[in-house]
C-alpha cells in the first residue's frame, strides 16, 4: 500500500516536471509572440518621423504614459512616449549584468516605479564570463538580452569594434563630459575607487599605512609582522589587478617595481576576488587587504565583519572606469531596452549608485552636495578625488591600457609568484 | 535467455511502435554525437566556429597546448591526483569490505549504508564542508589549530583527500561484491597446507580480486581524472589546476577565449580516458578467467576478530564521520549561524523571501530537471535495453557511441554541447532547461543503460515470450511486464539518478541562462564571489533533498544501493 502510493505520487511528479519543462518555453514564447510583432513596426522609424506627424498623434498620447511623461525630465523628446507605449506592448527585459544582485534590484526596484509595466529579468555574471557568453550569443544570431552591462572597458571596446552594440542616442548622454562618451554606443559613467581594508582588531588604525611608501617602510621595519598578512590581487585572473601595477607605474615612475618588490618580500597572499579578500581580512586570516573595491568592501565586507575598516589611500586613489549599460544588438525588447538605458543614466540612478554602493560618477550635474557618502571624510565626488586620482577617460581605459595588459600581468607574475 | 533467443518479429501494430523507436534512436544518436564531433572540428580550425571566423585548418591549437609549461604542470597534476585516489580508494575499500564481509564486525550493516553517503552529497558539498572545516573562523579548524593541527584543504593533498573520500564508496561496491563472490573453499585448503590467515589472503584472495580491482580502479581513475569541482573549490585560487580546471583557466586568461585551445584540450583529455579504458577493457578481458563462481553452495564463516571487534568498527565509524558527517555537518552548522555568530535562521530567510531571486529559482529548477532527467534517461535505458534484446539492430550500433558520454569530460561535453545547440541555431535548446535535460541525458545514459540492463536481463524471458506469442506488442510487454515486475530495481535506479543530477555542476556550467539556473552552479558563483551565509544555506538544503532521497532507498523502498552495476564498462 505505503509503496503504490509512492510510486504513485513519484510519477505524478515526474508528469508534472516533465509537462511544466516542455510547457514553459511554449508558455512564454506564447506570451511573447504578439509583443514581438507589435514594436518592430512602430518603434524604429519613430525617431525619425517628422514633427508634423508628431503633433497629429500627440493628442493619441494614452492618461498614464501622459501621466508618466510628466514626471520625465524636460529635454526629453517629445516624442518620447512612442517608446514607452512600445515598451509596455513588450512588457518585458532582460539584463545581463556584473553588478551585485543587492545592487541591481535596487535599480530595478526604482526603475519599476516609473515603469512598473516592464517585468525586468536579470543574469548575474561575472566580468569575463558575461563577455563570452554575450559574444557568442550575439554572433550566432541568439536574440537573448536587451540590456549588457560588463565592467571591463577593453570588453566593451572589442564589442564595439566588432560592431555587436547597439545603437541609441540617449538624452542624458549630454550629461557626461565627452571624454566618457563613445556616442551613440556607450557612456562610462563610474568610477570605482579602490581602498585600503584592514581588520582594526588585529591591527591598530594609527599603524595602517595610508601610502604604498608607507606600506614599504612598515614592511621594511617589522618584516615578520607583514609576512603571509597582507592581501593583494591576483593580476593573472582579475583585472583588478593588473590595473594596480598600472596605477603604481604612473604614480611612482621610477621606482614602482622595487617598492612592489618588498611588498612581494611579504609573501602577501593573492585571489581574484574582492568577495574573498575581504573575507580574509574579516576572519583574521590576513590584517589588511591592499586596495580591494571599495564597493563590495562597503557593500558586504564591512556589513559582514564590523571590525573591517577601510579608507581611501593619500597616494593615488586607484581606480576602475566603468562602461555603463549598452544596448545589445538586435534586441528582443528594443523599447524597453532604451528606457532602461535613459533611466540608468538618469541623474536618479547615478546618485543610487554613488550614495547606495559607493561608486563615483561622471556624471557632470551632480553636485558635491548631492552626495552624501564618506570614507574617510573624502566624498565620492568627482571633484573631491580630482588631485588624488588620476582620472581615465574612455580612450585610455579602453584602448591604450588594453594593449599593455599583457607587460603589466607580466610584471606582477615575476614580482609576485617568480619572486625576481 | 540463450535457449530461448528472441527473434525480431513483426507483429501488426508494432509498426508504429518501431517507428518510434528508430526515431529516438536517431534523436540519440544525433545529440550523442554532436558534441563530440564539434569538438574535434573546432580542434582543428583557427578561428572560432560559433563566431563564424573562417575555416583555415591548422594544428597549431595542439602545438600551442602542448608546448605550454601551464598544461605539463595541469597533466601532472592530474595524474598525481587520479593515480594517488586510485590507490587510497582501493586500499581502503579492500581493507573496509574485508572487515564487513569477512568479519564479524559489529553494526556492519548499518556501516555498509553509511559507507555509500559520499555518493550522494556528491563533490561539490564535500569540497565546500571540507574547506569549511578546515578554514581558521570556522570553529572547529579553530579548536584544530589551538590543538597544533592545522590542516590545508586548498592544496594538492586536500584535492587528493576529498576525491578520495568522494570515491572510495564505488571502490567498496566492487571489493565488497568481489570478497562476496570468492569461494573460502581456496583459502581454506591454502590454510590446511601450513599458511597462515594473511599469507592465504594476500596469494589466494588478492588474485582472485584481480578483475574487481581493475574495475574499480578504471572507475575511480575515470571519475577522478574528469572530476571538475573538487580541483575547482580547492585548487583553483591557490594555482593548483588539473587538466579540466586548466580549461577554466585558458578562457580566463585571454580575451576573446581560445577556442581551439579549449578544444584541442578537450580531445586531448578524451583521448587520454578513451586509452586508459582500452587498455583496461584488455586486461580486464584476460583477468575474468579467474572467475571462480561455481554453481555449489559456499561457506562463509565470518573471521573472529575477538578483542579488537569494537575498537576496528570505532574506527571505521570515525571514517564515515570525516567521509561525510562531519562535512554536511559543517555546512549545516554554518548555514544556521548569524553573521555575528548567533544562531538564526536568517541564512535561510534571506535564501527563500530574501533578496536572492536566483537561488529560489534555481533551486526548483534544480528539483524540476534532475527529476525529469532521471525519468527520461530511465525510461530511454528500459526502451533501449529491452529492444536491443529483442534484436533491434540500431541499438548494437548505439552501443559503441556510449564511451563518448563515458570519455568525454562533463565539462568539456557541457561546452560542446553550446557549441552544438549555438552552431545549429538550437535556441529551444540554448539557454532553456530543455536543453539542460538532454545533456543530462546524454551525459548520465550509460550509467542508466548498465543499470536498466542489470535489472531487465534478470527477468526471466518466459513471461516475455508467452505474452509475444499471445500477441502483446512490444510496448504492451514493456508496459504490462517489464515495468511492473522491475518497478522496485527502477526506483532504486531513479533515486541514484536524480541524487547525481541535483549534484551535478560540469555539464549544466555553461548551459545555464536566464532563467534556467541551477543550484550547484549557483553555488559554485556563490562561492568563487565569497558570498558564503547563502552559500551554506543553499548547500544545506541541496543536502537535504538529497537525503529525502535517500531515505526514500533505504527506508521506504528498501533497495540496496547497488551503484556498481550502473557503472562498468
Amino acid at each position: 500500500m505505503k509503496r503504490s502510493l509512492l510510486i504513485l505520487i513519484t510519477s505524478i511528479i515526474i508528469i508534472i516536471a516533465i509537462a511544466s519543462i516542455i510547457l514553459i518555453p511554449y508558455l512564454s514564447t506564447q506570451r511573447q509572440a504578439p509583443v514581438e510583432a507589435t514594436p518592430r513596426t512602430m518603434t524604429s522609424p519613430t525617431i525619425a518621423r517628422a514633427p508634423e506627424e508628431v503633433k497629429q498623434t500627440q493628442e493619441q498620447i494614452p492618461e498614464d504614459i501622459k501621466s508618466i511623461m510628466k514626471m520625465l525630465p524636460s529635454y526629453y523628446p517629445s516624442d518620447y512616449w512612442r517608446i514607452i507605449q512600445g515598451a509596455k506592448a513588450e512588457g518585458r527585459l532582460t539584463i545581463y549584468s556584473n553588478y551585485r544582485e543587492e545592487h541591481l534590484k535596487r535599480l530595478i526596484e526604482e526603475f519599476n516605479k516609473l515603469y512598473p509595466f516592464i517585468s525586468v529579468t536579470y543574469v548575474l555574471l561575472p566580468t569575463q564570463q558575461g563577455y563570452e557568453r554575450y559574444l557568442s550569443e550575439a554572433m550566432s544570431g541568439l536574440r537573448n538580452v536587451d540590456v549588457v552591462q560588463i565592467y571591463d572597458a577593453p570588453l566593451v571596446y572589442d564589442l564595439l569594434q566588432k560592431n555587436l552594440v547597439g545603437k541609441y542616442e540617449s538624452p542624458e548622454a549630454q550629461f557626461y563630459p565627452s571624454e566618457y562618451v563613445v556616442p551613440g554606443y556607450v557612456v562610462a559613467s563610474l568610477y570605482g575607487p579602490y581602498v585600503i581594508t584592514w581588520n582594526s582588531k588585529l591591527l591598530p588604525d594609527d599603524k595602517v599605512p595610508s601610502t604604498l611608501k608607507d606600506l614599504v617602510r612598515a614592511i621594511n621595519q617589522s618584516p615578520d609582522f607583514w609576512r603571509g598578512k597582507i592581501a593583494i590581487y591576483d593580476a593573472i585572473l582579475s583585472t583588478s589587478g593588473w590595473m594596480h601595477m598600472y596605477f603604481y607605474n604612473v604614480t611612482y615612475p621610477n621606482e614602482w617595481t622595487s617598492l612592489l618588490r618588498v611588498l612581494a618580500s611579504a609573501k602577501p597572499k593573492y585571489q581574484w576576488s574582492a568577495g574573498i579578500l575581504g573575507d580574509w581580512v574579516g576572519k583574521g586570516d590576513v590584517v589588511l587587504g591592499w586596495t580591494l573595491a571599495g564597493w563590495i568592501v562597503d557593500g558586504i565586507i564591512v556589513k559582514r565583519y564590523p571590525e573591517v575598516k577601510f579608507k581611501l589611500p593619500e597616494d593615488t586613489i586607484i581606480n576602475l572606469l566603468f562602461p555603463d549599460f549598452f544596448i545589445a544588438r538586435d534586441p528582443p525588447h528594443p523599447n524597453a531596452a532604451k528606457l532602461w538605458i535613459d533611466f540608468v543614466l538618469s541623474k536618479r540612478a547615478q546618485l543610487i549608485n554613488v550614495n547606495e554602493f559607493g561608486f563615483i560618477s561622471t556624471r557632470k550635474d551632480i553636485s558635491p552636495d548631492e552626495v552624501k557618502k564618506e570614507w574617510g571624510g573624502v566624498k565620492l565626488h568627482i571633484d573631491a578625488v580630482k588631485g588624488k586620482m588620476k582620472l581615465l577617460t574612455w580612450k585610455e581605459a579602453a584602448v591604450d591600457l588594453y594593449q599593455k595588459r599583457d607587460y603589466y600581468k607580466e610584471t606582477w607574475y615575476r614580482i609576485f609568484v617568480l619572486g625576481g | 535467455m540463450n535457449l530461448l533467443k528472441p527473434r525480431l518479429r513483426l507483429i501488426s501494430g508494432e509498426i508504429l511502435e518501431y517507428i518510434v523507436i528508430y526515431t529516438v534512436a536517431l534523436i540519440l544518436i544525433a545529440f550523442l554525437l554532436i558534441p563530440f564531433i564539434i569538438m574535434i572540428v573546432q580542434s582543428i580550425l583557427k578561428d572560432p566556429l560559433i563566431l563564424r571566423g573562417s575555416l583555415t585548418v591548422t594544428i597549431e591549437n595542439y602545438l600551442n597546448i602542448l608546448s605550454s609549461d601551464l598544461f605539463r604542470r595541469a597533466l601532472i597534476n592530474s595524474f598525481i591526483v587520479s593515480i594517488s585516489t586510485l590507490i587510497i580508494t582501493t586500499m581502503l575499500g579492500l581493507l573496509i569490505a574485508f572487515l564487513i564481509v569477512r568479519t564479524d564486525l559489529p553494526l556492519s550493516s548499518i556501516i555498509h549504508k553509511l559507507i555509500y553517503l559520499p555518493i550522494f552529497l556528491g563533490p561539490l558539498l564535500l569540497s565546500f564542508g571540507w574547506a569549511e572545516i578546515a578554514s581558521s573562523k570556522g570553529s572547529i579548524g579553530s579548536a584544530l589549530k589551538s590543538l597544533g593541527i592545522g590542516i590545508n584543504v586548498l592544496s594538492i593533498e586536500g584535492i587528493i583527500f576529498v576525491t578520495s573520500i568522494w570515491l572510495m564508496p564505488y571502490s567498496y561496491t566492487f571489493m565488497a561484491a568481489g570478497l562476496r563472490s570468492i569461494s573460502q573453499e581456496l583459502e581454506l585448503s591454502a590454510r590446511i597446507s601450513g599458511s597462515n590467515m594473511m599469507r592465504a589472503f594476500i596469494a589466494i584472495t588478492i588474485p582472485l580480486l584481480y578483475p574487481f580491482i581493475l574495475s574499480s580502479s578504471y572507475l575511480v581513475f575515470v571519475l577522478s581524472f574528469e572530476q571538475f569541482t573538487i580541483p575547482m573549490v580547492l585548487g583553483y585560487s591557490e594555482g593548483i589546476f588539473t587538466l579540466i580546471t586548466y580549461i577554466l583557466l585558458l578562457r580566463d586568461l585571454s580575451v576573446p577565449p581560445p577556442y581551439g585551445a579549449i578544444a584541442a584540450l578537450g580531445v586531448i583529455v578524451t583521448s587520454i580516458i578513451t586509452i586508459f579504458i582500452v587498455i583496461n577493457n584488455m586486461i580486464l578481458k584476460r583477468a575474468y578467467r579467474l572467475i571462480t563462481i561455481t554453481g555449489r553452495g559456499q561457506i562463509m564463516k565470518p573471521i573472529n576478530l575477538g578483542i579488537f571487534r569494537w575498537p576496528l568498527a570505532t574506527l571505521v565509524l570515525i571514517y564515515i564521520v570525516i567521509s561525510s558527517v562531519a562535512p554536511i555537518g559543517a555546512l549545516i552548522y554554518r548555514s544556521l549561524r548569524d553573521p555575528g555568530g548567533a544562531f538564526s535562521l536568517i541564512n535561510y530567510y534571506d535564501l527563500f523571501f530574501g533578496g536572492m531571486d536566483i537561488a529560489r529559482r534555481a533551486i526548483i529548477n534544480s528539483v524540476v530537471l534532475s527529476i525529469s532527467a532521471a525519468a527520461l534517461t530511465l525510461l530511454l535505458s528500459i526502451l533501449i535495453v529491452y529492444s536491443r534484446l529483442w534484436g533491434v539492430r540500431i541499438f548494437r550500433y548505439l552501443d559503441w557511441l556510449f564511451w563518448i558520454p563515458i570519455a568525454m569530460p562533463g565539462l568539456i561535453l557541457g561546452i560542446g554541447f553550446l557549441w552544438g545547440f549555438l552552431l545549429l541555431k538550437l535556441w529551444f535548446l540554448y539557454p532553456t532547461l530543455l536543453g539542460l535535460l538532454i545533456a543530462y541525458t546524454v551525459r548520465f545514459f550509460p550509467t542508466g543503460n548498465r543499470m536498466a540492463s542489470s535489472i531487465i536481463t534478470q527477468i526471466s524471458p518466459e513471461l516475455d515470450h508467452q505474452a509475444s506469442i499471445c500477441g502483446a506488442t512490444l510496448f504492451t510487454r514493456l508496459r504490462k511486464i517489464i515495468m511492473p515486475i522491475g518497478k522496485l530495481g527502477y526506483m532504486g535506479v531513479f533515486s541514484i539518478l536524480v541524487a547525481t543530477y541535483i549534484n551535478e555542476i560540469s555539464t549544466s556550467l555553461y548551459l545555464v541562462g536566464p532563467g534556467s539556473e541551477v543550484s550547484s552552479v549557483i553555488m559554485l558563483q556563490l562561492w568563487l564571489h565569497g558570498f558564503m551565509d547563502l552559500l551554506f544555506a543553499l548547500a544545506s538544503f541541496q543536502a537535504l533533498m538529497v537525503f529525502l532521497i535517500i531515505y526514500i532507498i533505504l527506508g521506504v523502498l528498501r533497495i540496496e544501493p547497488s551503484i556498481s552495476v550502473g557503472v562498468r564498462v
